[in-house]
């Protein structure tokens, strides 16, 4: 029988602590936040606490995930972690997390490095793994917190990434609706240093040089140990770039823009995401958007989407749902969802 | 278009104008502008984005490009 992968459950964790722009324009009363909220839509950001990790976010993500889906622990074959922002170079932190949520050792574990991209790289992985019979139930976090890499003086990001994680879980199925379907994906490594954390791996190690701050033209300040965008870099690429690979995809699939019931974006702006939805004719109508309060949070950002919309009501079995994820790497994926209502 | 994108009034901007000269052309407002281009079938690489820092370079950009005439 035709093994296929669906989307069963998932859920997210935001850390307690919020920070809103109120907050910022205190700080920072030269940021003029009203402008940035009108381009962002970002009211309020969720961030971690100190000793809190992506792994504790994963954690509790995907805990809450066993409970909501009442999955039996023993049926849990593979556990994925996405993070950018891991608790150790060495060992893996989704090693840690298959102990702390109490999986058996029978697991497997991986993560892999991917930013906004790595929700849609994620359902591939699993898709690839479940179709191909190696596993049957995986649970894909996705989990960053880019707070500890930010600057607070860098305006540029210090006002759009939020920390946060989701927890996935991906089943197989031989039912033929509610399922993970077709996918395309690029990378152009030339554009890496648009979005970039420059030291404090091996490339650039961490020294009291990469430590020193500096301000640059437009009066934000950071060090090579902190996050640095290139936002303008960023957009220009995206809105050049993504339209292309989305309409190559639908192509691909033999659907048209108006055969998509809903299109999520990784919520990476308000602003870059209407400029997307003008460009490739959708009706706005169809773009979910889960932003104001939460911020870009990287990965998580696509499954929080889906999670709220399916809450809501919005999404319903047999929806044709487009997502889509880019950003850092620099990395995109496409991929084409039938919706099955999650548990 | 521009003077919409910086949130100006129509017919404000001048041919002098550049990010020097005009507060709402910082990072958001250079945002607004490769959008407008975009929308007007300007494909612009990383490097002529960061010159594009007045109007007459944004002038000498749309004639090169074909979207307005000399």
């Amino acid at each position: 029988m035709i093994r296929k992968a669906t989307i069963k459950a998932i859920e997210y964790y935001l850390p307690e602590r919020v920070e809103t722009n109120e907050e910022l324009t205190q700080q920072n009363p030269d940021w003029m936040m009203q402008s940035i909220y009108s381009k962002s839509g970002i009211s309020a950001r969720h961030i971690a606490s100190e000793n809190e990790t992506a792994t504790d976010l994963s954690f509790h993500a995907a805990n809450t995930l066993i409970q909501s889906s009442q999955i039996d622990k023993v049926d849990i074959d593979f556990l994925i972690l996405c993070t950018e922002s891991p608790d150790y170079f060495i060992p893996p932190s989704s090693c840690i997390l298959q102990d702390r949520l109490g999986l058996p050792t029978s697991v497997a574990t991986l993560d892999f490095n991917l930013g906004c991209s790595g929700f849609v790289y994620g359902l591939a992985i699993a898709r690839g793994l479940i179709e191909s019979g190696i596993a049957n139930n995986i649970i894909l976090c996705n989990s960053d917190t880019y707070s500890k890499f930010i600057n607070k003086r860098d305006r540029t990001v210090k006002t759009l990434f939020g920390d946060g994680a989701t927890a996935t879980l991906i089943s197989h199925t031989h039912e033929m609706t509610g399922l993970i379907q077709e996918f395309n994906f690029g990378t152009d490594g030339k554009r890496f240093h648009n979005l970039i954390v420059p030291a404090g791996a091996f490339r650039l190690p961490t020294s009291p040089e990469t430590m020193k701050e500096y301000t640059d033209e437009s009066g934000c300040t950071r060090s090579q140990n902190n996050l640095y965008m290139d936002g303008t870099s960023i957009f220009s690429f995206v809105i050049s770039t993504i339209p292309g690979s989305i309409k190559s995809l639908l192509g691909k699939s033999n659907l048209t823009i108006q055969d998509i019931d809903w299109f999520v974006f990784h919520q990476a702006s308000k602003f870059m995401i209407e400029h997307l939805v003008k460009k490739l004719g959708i009706d706005s109508q169809k773009n979910i958007m889960f932003l104001e309060e939460v911020g870009n949070t990287v990965s998580a950002s696509i499954p929080m989407v889906l999670k709220e919309a399916d809450k809501a009501g919005t999404l319903k079995k047999g929806d044709k749902v487009f997502l889509s994820g880019f950003g850092v790497g620099l990395s995109w994926a496409n991929c084409i969802l039938s919706w099955g209502k999650l548990l | 278009m521009i003077c919409e994108a910086l949130e100006l009034e129509k017919g404000s901007l001048t041919m002098d104008d550049s990010v020097d000269t005009i507060e709402s052309w910082d990072s958001i407002g250079h945002l607004s502008i490769i959008a407008v281009l975009d929308s007007l079938g300007v494909n612009t690489d990383q490097e002529e984005i960061q010159k594009l820092t007045s109007i007459t370079k944004l002038v000498d950009l749309a004639k090169n490009k074909g979207i307005v005439e000399d």
